[in-house]
């Protein structure tokens, strides 16, 4: 038995070895969720907006564009309404000149939930980076990706970062003010069906009450600190919008009906601001970011 | 908990921790205590049914002894409960879908009671081998389990309890009641079983399903090409996740000293269909032989009614659908036709060409018989099995991106590695007579594997815990 142990203990020591430089290397790599959130620890006390939402908004919106006041991105790739609330109201105390907190809705974003989606990993950076969209249980407790890198980031990313020698920033596109600048995907119309379809599917009409009464309650705090909410829908191509069902238009129309909602002709954006068929590229983000200046006035 | 979840990792470790550290006294009590647990974990409620089962068992095999002039009553009443639990819990909605399926065929408004339960993970692998007990014990082949609690434990067993193999109690009982020294060969063996199933079950099955899953999904649609790769990808799934299974059962049991039977034994190898259905669920083969087979005239009596029965329930054992019935008869015919094909046709056709060819000619035809009746076994329902053979004879041609699959370069190289597998266990079946460092670097190499290449997030259940 000594010897099993013992080899036992020599055939693991490598891997220990190994894997711990390796989850090292991976938590060195900086990702959107702790880079925006050393960003804004840097101009917290200058902040007076804080953009919300979900890629439409992370890819959509550039708040070094501002000239009144000084914002901040802070939405993400698949950030729901709820984590946005968690979010803000989290981060809220530490940012003591914030005024506006403009929050992008879109068909999609009103009726899903991020744990149905396959971007429910990122729950887990939610977690382990804002110590927010937790869960008690023992078990959610035990998940690897609690405190795995690697599990958090996917093999096929990780591997990626191990074959470029850990070289590669993830956050490189990403500015100082939370914007990240796209690429533009061609011949994306012909994937809108696709697209429009995929959202359909996380869409789900039960949704709709809790998250609208996530909102109206986060809002009440916010506006009990003196900080205006506003809404904004995030402009989508014309060949997404068409396939789109009738249900999720008039979801969307119910939705934002007691809303302070900042609207625009749909038809000011035009095919060379879109990255895709439902994000904007770099043009159209500094389009829309312009368009919210102006409307809003801040 | 699936056996391919960290949560069963951690309950693993633990579990095997604190069995070792605790007195020989103790350590049946909080083996059946975990295994209880590993089996409540999926849900509660399965430790009620599992229970019912334990204590008729248990109740009339002691007064099968007890009582010899009333044995038959006894025997009757377990087999009946036993099969009547897997009737209500796995049949029950089948059989009235059926009827009702059948009652609008003939134009009858016929609105049957219906009902959909929970089917308990499991069920059919531990009620057969309660049964496969009371029998014993019955025909005088075994005494009674004296101790309820070992008894629970044979029935509940966690490694082999959701998937098999299908235990025999003359096999595992004594290994509970014997001191149980496990040696550091055990561990090493278990270990060697454990990194082998989770490759064949996360490495390579798994990395098939993705395809698998996405072409049955497109039945309808579906162009020849991809059709037959479907149905190749499909076999080789089922086969690496079923190998997988039955060596983490075998290899998780041996840190409990407890050698668990066979229960593959590199199907894809065989020469004829007799052959594959005994290297293929052994345990489940040789208990439809023992139970059923040998009891209703074996070889002796009407053999070809006896396998075409053997056959059809074993497909039914497999899952409440006439898919499985039909997969079970298919294989049912290929066995009787190999028996009358042994009988009158093999010496001539044997005669005329080498013994290589020949061995190559079987076995090819074995394997495709085989890889095309599991088009049966994967379809949710008959419609889609004919569509499916449909599309696959259409000479139809659409690309892969049509369908979008994922990267067709993972699932070809989980293929290659399981060639090179099984061809290295052809040659050398031991791997302790390799050097240390080649030992130690195949190991790395395979986790390296799993962790880079491996479905570690995807956590499928294996196919057969459906079942």
């Amino acid at each position: 038995m000594k010897d099993f142990y013992k080899n036992l203990f020599l055939f693991i020591l490598p891997l220990f070895i190994l894997g711990g430089w390796f989850e090292y290397k991976l938590h060195r790599v900086p990702n959107s969720y702790n880079f925006k959130r050393d960003q804004l620890a840097k101009v917290k006390n200058e902040v007076q907006a804080i953009f919300l939402g979900t890629s439409h908004i992370h890819f959509g919106i550039d708040p070094s564009i501002l000239k009144e006041v000084k914002g901040f991105n802070l939405a993400n790739v698949g950030q729901d309404i709820i984590v946005d609330s968690q979010l803000i109201l989290k981060l809220r105390p530490n940012l003591p000149s914030l005024k506006y907190v403009i929050w992008g809705l879109d068909n999609s974003s009103i009726g899903s939930l991020i744990q149905d989606s396959v971007e429910k990993w990122r729950n887990h950076a939610y977690r382990r980076y804002y110590q927010i969209a937790g869960s008690d249980s023992f078990i959610s407790k035990l998940d690897i990706m609690n405190w795995s890198a690697f599990f958090l980031l996917g093999q096929s990313t990780s591997l990626h970062f191990l074959k470029n020698n850990f070289k590669i920033n993830p956050v490189e596109n990403i500015n100082s003010l939370g914007f990240q600048k796209s690429r533009v995907k061609q011949g994306f119309e012909k994937k809108a069906e696709k697209d429009a379809a995929d959202h359909e599917l996380l869409f789900h009409q039960e949704n709709l009450v809790v998250i609208k009464q996530e909102i109206l309650l986060t809002k009440k705090r916010l506006e009990g600190k003196g900080i205006k909410v506003l809404f904004i829908r995030t402009p989508v191509h014309k060949s997404y919008r068409e396939k789109l069902s009738k249900k999720m238009h008039n979801a969307f129309d119910s939705f934002k009906s007691d809303l302070d909602f900042i609207d625009y002709p749909e038809d000011l954006f035009t095919t060379q601001d879109f990255a895709d068929s439902h994000h904007l590229n770099n043009q159209g983000a500094e389009k829309l970011t312009v368009l919210i200046e102006k409307a809003i006035s801040f | 908990m699936l056996f391919n979840s960290f949560h069963f990792i951690v309950f693993f470790l633990f579990g095997t921790l604190f069995f070792s550290l605790l007195n020989n006294k103790f350590k049946w009590p909080f083996l059946l205590g975990l295994s209880l647990f590993f089996y409540g974990y999926w849900q509660w409620s399965y430790l009620v049914l599992i229970g019912l089962s334990i204590i008729i068992d248990y109740f009339c095999a002691q007064m099968i002894v007890k009582r010899p002039e009333r044995k038959k009553v006894f025997l009757v009443f377990s087999i009946l409960s036993n099969l009547s639990i897997l009737g209500v819990f796995k049949y029950a909605f089948f059989v009235t879908s059926t009827f009702s399926s059948l009652g609008s065929f003939l134009g009858l408004s016929f609105d049957p009671f219906t009902m959909k339960l929970l089917l308990p993970l499991g069920i059919s692998f531990y009620t057969f081998q309660s049964m496969s007990y009371t029998i014993d014990v019955y025909r005088g082949q075994i005494l009674p389990e004296k101790s309820f609690f070992k008894f629970a434990l044979f029935i509940s067993f966690f490694p082999q309890l959701v998937a098999g193999p299908i235990e025999r109690a003359k096999n595992i009982l004594p290994q509970f009641c014997s001191a149980n020294k496990i040696t550091a060969e055990d561990l090493v063996k278990g270990l060697r079983l454990i990194l082998l199933g989770y490759f064949l079950k996360v490495g390579v099955a798994d990395n098939l399903a993705k395809y698998v899953d996405v072409i049955f999904s497109n039945t309808l649609v579906l162009d020849t090409f991809s059709a037959l790769l479907g149905t190749y990808f499909f076999g080789l799934q089922i086969y690496c996740d079923f190998w997988g299974y039955s060596s983490l059962a075998r290899g998780c049991a041996k840190f409990f000293g407890i050698d668990l039977m066979k229960n593959f034994d590199h199907p894809y190898r065989s020469l004829n269909i007799s052959e594959f259905w005994r290297r293929w669920h052994i345990s489940l083969s040789s208990w439809f032989k023992d139970y059923v087979f040998i009891p209703l005239g074996g070889s002796q009596h009407k053999l070809l009614r006896n396998l075409f029965l053997v056959f059809a329930l074993s497909g039914l054992w497999h899952g409440a659908s006439w898919t499985f019935i039909i997969w079970g008869i298919i294989n049912g015919l290929g066995v009787i036709v190999h028996k009358l094909y042994q009988a009158h046709l093999r010496k001539s056709i044997q005669s005329k060409m080498s013994n290589g060819l020949y061995s190559t000619l079987c076995w090819f035809l074995t394997f495709h018989y085989v890889m095309f009746s599991w088009v049966w076994f994967r379809s949710s329902n008959i419609s889609l099995a004919i569509t499916y053979f449909e599309r696959m004879v259409s000479l139809t041609y659409r690309t892969l991106d049509a369908y979008q699959l994922p990267d067709i370069r993972t699932g070809v190289l989980a293929i290659i590695l399981l060639i090179i597998l099984e061809v290295f266990m052809i040659k050398k079946r031991a791997i302790g007579i390799f050097p240390k460092f080649f030992r130690w670097g195949l190991y790395y190499a395979c986790l390296f594997f799993l962790m880079f290449y491996g479905q570690l997030s995807s956590e499928k259940q294996f196919i057969y815990f459906q079942f």
